[in-house]
């Protein structure tokens, strides 16, 4: 038996969920915007907390080379040899048009032996690149720039 | 007065009804797929410093004294030494930098046992000084 008729129910408010979408719809895209799905090329390493330049170079560097905190080299999340890496070098200075036009993205952890950094900067000079990117970390507020080196 | 008939007032209401269940239910699975695979990294910022063969301490005959900032190891306490002087934190260096002339640039030369970190610190406090020149020059050891 229904006491109620079709009409009466058809009437009946239901929750809005206009405002439920809108901001389900808003974090979809702040995902899709900020998620990290491109940035394989960063391997996870850390960074010297340091401020670094106020003129940031924008656009996606030439070729990101990751220096992990043993001296090894990662090239898209790919441990690469010396020889295999001035080969990649080699083509991104060729893609670029020239040695003086590539833009080169060293990641080196902040307790990466400098030696490592040493051989890839002297290959690089051989190969006459004249310029090249350190990538920092931007401190947290209240963190002392490079108090994680030697922790 | 509604002249329309009441079954065909009903089919009406039913038909302009949007179906959003299933909408929602997508939304959500995408949204809980970002919260899963989505990972926080932190913001970063870049020192761009030129790069130089070491050749700068055979210049006997140039004019000017070149401003060498090495970047080593004492006693196994890592230092900054600039013209005779040894700093330990990145503050002093910088201090004594800002000191310094800026047309001739700085060299910051990293020594091999050294970490990546420190040599970081010396280009920053180079920067932070005010010299627009800043070259990094590998050492050979």
């Amino acid at each position: 038996m229904i006491f109620r008729s079709d009409e009466t129910r058809s009437r009946t408010p239901g929750p809005d969920i206009t405002a439920l979408v809108d901001v389900v719809f808003l974090l979809i895209i702040f995902f899709l915007t900020t998620s990290t799905l491109a940035e394989r090329t960063r391997a996870k390493i850390e960074l010297p907390g340091q401020r670094g330049e106020d003129a940031q170079v924008t656009g996606r560097p030439a070729l990101v080379i990751n220096v992990t905190q043993d001296g090894e080299y990662i090239v898209a999340d790919e441990q690469v040899s010396e020889e295999r890496l001035f080969v990649m070098a080699r083509r991104s200075i060729r893609q670029a048009g020239g040695p003086h036009a590539v833009d080169l993205l060293i990641r080196a952890d902040e307790n990466a032996p400098l030696w490592s950094v040493n051989r890839l900067a002297t290959g690089l000079m051989e190969l006459e690149v004249t310029s090249w990117r350190l990538a920092t970390r931007v401190p947290q507020p209240g963190e002392v720039p490079g108090s994680g080196v030697g922790r | 007065m509604n002249f329309v008939p009441k079954e065909k007032r009903r089919m009406r209401s039913r038909l302009l009804r949007m179906e959003m269940t299933p909408m929602i239910d997508v939304i959500f699975l995408l949204l809980i797929y970002f919260f899963l695979t989505s990972s926080y990294t932190p913001p970063e910022s870049s020192l761009t410093p030129a790069l130089q063969a070491e050749r700068i301490s055979s210049g006997a005959g140039a004019d000017f004294q070149p401003q060498i900032v090495e970047v080593a190891l004492v006693n196994g306490r890592p230092v900054f030494r600039l013209l005779d002087q040894v700093f330990s934190t990145q503050e002093q260096l910088q201090t004594a930098l800002s000191a310094l002339p800026k047309e001739p640039g700085v060299f910051i030369r990293g020594s091999g046992v050294s970490v990546a970190g420190h040599a970081v610190s010396a280009l920053q406090a180079a920067r932070d000084a005010g010299f627009e020149r800043v070259t990094y020059v590998p050492a050979r050891d």
